[in-house]
């Protein structure tokens, strides 16, 4: 489980302020995704999302992601729905005894096309945001620190945990514990795998929590912010904007198509 | 100041007390040490001094603790962190976990009090001049080596700017060279601003050389009190599950092989102890 | 009446602002992390068919209230998202939101502590169990109902061998139901019913028997999701019997998951 989701670039696109680019990728998808048409989505991705992609200099990482979470899902919908597709009736093509189906192989792409847009357009975001900075551009906007926080903490928690498990499976193959191979040796693998990670995991909960404490973490005052993150007027004219274009984009789609 | 008067506490559905009874004041500007056996009742201890018993733990308490002149029961824990800090065992517990760097993580507590980012600035690197970090502020706290993490837990605090400090076994998980960055810190920080310090720590050697009183507990209750002299040297500390220094011990034993005077004090630091041996050396008749 | 009613929801808002102590919030990041790493060393690593990504959010729903739960849940769905960096299936957040509810719910009605008489017990595991078969047979027909069927019979068995105690059981089974039915409409219309991984395999088997895509995806998850949760909700028993009362007691609705217990001397 590497931590590739943020990839540090001098681009333009990056020196949006995070919430400007959690608005443009927001306005994309409610355009893209009510569209009854998958060609909507797939115009998008194409003239929207890619042109930002290749700006934020992360194109090839975007492909590269792109393809991980596209490619299962595109091959088992393809393969399933031109198979199986319900109340189909069209069929263009045979393979042995199954018949492959039009609306199914429509369906499919449809599909695929909406996912395109939602993978791509999120990672676009993901790639090119750290959350940290997202969750404090949402904080100055109203989200409630303890939540901002919550999502920050667990993610900077993740790689310590990782490396306790890995310490953890360490010690268990060194007394012969057997975590590779048959379906029951990893069925029996998991408690002694599992139970000392949560346990321990969850015994500094309280620590930290008194930690917190001694950082005045529960104090009733306004906070303020050391990291600077600058806002600009004309963004958030630009953001009410894309908000407003989306809404009424969206509106008509849903209606006149 | 800090007093403490009858100060009784039981966790949460448990009969047997925390603390017994305990009565003492600590004046601005001592160096406390506190010891005892597992489970003494030191963490609970420091926990009272730090107000976190009673906000953070329920419980019963009885008697008042007051921190220079308030009662700890009646203010909240968010304003007692500016009088009070608190230094725990491990460093990766201690950080916020929500802060990308070692400068930002230092002003977190800052950002919950609301203080303004000029303020800020100036505070966040005034603690880590203090604790030497300033060459790393900029890199992930995760990054750091043990000792430098134990570092930036204080600093963390320090920002607050408390009078008070207590540290909870604050080097436990380090090795010596990271106990001694952490001590050498400390010292050179006491040197220069005036701070009361309450320290829970096992190693004996250390406490004999900065420490100017010493608190044993035992279940709960103070049974030695006074300064690292009478108390390390004591003939109950073993007993009571404390290790003396190991100055203290090769004394006691050289005075059972009947070596060493019986009249004259045990030493519990280094140079006592040498001084000590070097006149065994010497006629008894000119001794100073 | 209208006065009574209002004191009522002031009573309950006081209620779930007080789950949310200190301890909260620090014990939400490291369940969700368990959430995580858990589900990802589960399924990518000893690749077991199974989930096991919401042991977390069972935990602080039953220690910190539906909320905390609810919220644990939602959280670790968006930052599997973002740590794997798979946004597509960020909208199954919604399903994990819900799993945190209804585990919440199932420890403030005090049904983590509680144990029913063994036959009490056995007749609720096998109306349950009667209920998720009945289910299934109308919505996805004879093979859903088989599955359905060999669950029952499993759950069954570690009930009456006392294994588990059945309402611990039961809450993991219904937990799973309401699970699935959640996540159908999101795999159908997000997804055309598949999701890319193993359990495709199930979609095919309903829709080739004649189920359409939400059928078949709520099919799917009928299997799945029952089978996992009551597997997590087994491993969050286990968990809070493994951690001491004295541990337990300090979080704001951690008296609801022990037993009441004579004050230790
Ligand atoms: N949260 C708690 N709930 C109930 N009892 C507790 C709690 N924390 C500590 N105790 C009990 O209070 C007593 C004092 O504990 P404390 O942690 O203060 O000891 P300690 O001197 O710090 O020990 P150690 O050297 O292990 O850190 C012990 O008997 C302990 O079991
Ligand atoms: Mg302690």
């Amino acid at each position: 489980m590497k931590r590739s989701f943020f990839l540090l670039r001098s681009s333009g696109w990056h020196t949006l302020y995070p919430l400007t680019k959690l608005v443009v990728v927001m306005a994309v998808l409610l355009v893209g995704l009510a569209a009854p048409s998958p060609i909507v989505p797939l115009a998008l991705c194409v003239i929207v999302i890619l042109p930002l992609v290749a700006w934020a200099q992360i194109l090839r990482e975007w492909l590269r992601a792109s393809a991980i979470v596209l490619l299962p899902f595109a091959i088992s919908v393809l393969l399933i729905q031109t198979l199986f597709f319900p109340g189909a009736t069209h069929s263009f093509m045979s393979v042995g005894p199954f018949a492959l189906k039009e609306e199914g192989l429509f369906f499919a792409f449809g599909t695929i096309a909406r996912l395109l847009l939602l993978a791509g357009a999120g990672l676009l975001l993901l790639l090119s945001t750290h959350p940290a900075d997202m969750m404090h551009a949402l904080e100055q906007h109203g989200l409630p620190p303890a939540l901002a926080y919550i999502a920050v903490a667990a993610l900077e928690l993740v790689p310590q945990m990782q490396a306790r498990a890995e310490s953890i499976a360490d010690a268990q193959r060194a007394r012969g514990l057997e975590i590779e191979g048959s379906f029951l040796t990893r069925v029996r693998g998991l408690v002694p795998l599992l139970a000392p990670l949560v346990l321990s995991a969850l015994s500094d909960v309280d620590e930290r929590a008194m930690a917190l404490e001694a950082r005045a973490f529960s104090a009733r005052r306004a906070k303020t912010s050391f990291k600077p993150l600058v806002d600009t007027k004309r963004q958030s004219v630009i953001r009410w904007c894309l908000v407003c274009g989306a809404i009424v984009f969206a509106a008509a789609e849903v209606l006149i198509l | 100041m800090i007093r403490f008067e009858r100060v009784t506490y039981s966790y949460p559905q448990t009969k047997r007390p925390a603390l017994r009874d305990v009565q003492l004041q600590i004046d601005e500007g001592s160096w406390v040490a506190v010891l005892g056996a597992n489970g003494a009742g030191k963490s609970t201890f420091c926990a009272a001094v730090a107000g976190f018993i009673p906000h953070h733990f329920r419980g019963e308490l009885y008697g008042r603790v007051l921190v220079n002149r308030t009662d700890t029961a009646a203010t909240p824990l968010s304003e007692l962190v500016t009088q009070v800090g608190f230094v725990f065992q491990n460093p990766l517990n201690q950080f916020s976990g929500a802060k990308l760097t070692v400068a930002e993580e230092a002003a977190f507590g800052l950002e919950n009090l609301g203080v303004p980012r000029e303020a800020m600035i100036r505070r966040v690197e005034a603690a880590l001049e203090w604790m030497g970090l300033q060459t790393v502020a900029d890199r992930s706290p995760y990054a750091l080596s043990g000792g430098e993490q134990q570092r930036l837990a204080l600093a963390c605090i320090l920002v607050l700017e408390p009078r008070i400090l207590v540290l909870d076994e604050p080097t436990s998980q380090l090795d010596s060279a990271g106990t001694r960055e952490v001590y050498d810190s400390l010292r050179s920080l006491l040197a220069s601003r005036h701070l009361t310090v309450i320290l829970v720590e096992h190693k004996t050697e250390w406490i004999a050389q900065y420490a100017d009183r010493v608190l044993v507990l035992n279940e709960g209750a103070v049974v030695l009190d006074g300064s690292p002299r009478e108390v390390l040297a004591h003939a109950d500390l073993s007993r009571l599950g404390v290790n003396p220094t190991r100055y203290t011990i090769a004394a006691r034993a050289a005075r059972d092989l009947g070596i060493w005077p019986s009249d004259r004090g045990l030493p519990v630091a280094l140079e006592e102890a040498v001084e000590g041996f070097r006149l065994l050396q010497e006629p008894e008749g000119i001794r100073p | 009446m209208g006065k009574t009613g209002l004191a009522w929801e002031a009573d309950r808002l006081q209620r779930i602002k007080s789950d949310f102590t200190t301890l909260t919030w620090a014990l939400i990041p490291v369940a969700v992390v368990i959430n995580i790493v858990v589900g990802h060393i589960v399924q990518d690593i000893l690749k077991l068919p199974i989930y096991l990504d919401s042991v977390g959010t069972i935990l602080v729903a039953g220690l910190a209230g539906p909320l905390a739960g609810a919220m644990t849940g939602f959280l670790s769905d968006l930052l599997w998202g973002v740590i794997f960096s798979n946004p597509a299936i960020m909208p199954f957040a919604i399903t994990a939101f819900c799993i945190g509810l209804v585990a919440g719910l199932w420890a403030h009605l005090g049904w983590f502590k509680k144990e029913l008489p063994l036959v009490l017990g056995m007749v609720l595991v096998a109306g349950v169990g009667g209920l998720l078969i009945l289910i299934q047979a109308v919505n996805s027909g004879p093979l859903g109902a088989g599955l359905a069927l060999v669950l029952t019979v499993v759950v069954l068995i570690l009930t009456a061998l006392r294994v588990f105690p059945a309402l611990v059981v039961v809450g993991g089974v219904l937990t799973g139901l309401v699970a699935a039915v959640v996540s159908a409409p999101i795999a159908a219309f997000v997804f055309g019913g598949v999701t890319g991984s193993g359990t495709d395999f199930l979609v095919a088997l309903f829709e080739a028997t004649g189920s359409n895509i939400l059928q078949a995806a709520l099919g799917q998850g009928l299997v799945s999701d029952p089978f996992d949760k009551f597997v997590s909700f087994c491993v969050v028993w286990i968990l809070l019997r493994s951690l001491s009362r004295r541990y337990l007691v300090r979080f704001p609705r951690g008296s609801d998951l022990v037993q009441e217990q004579p004050i230790e001397a």
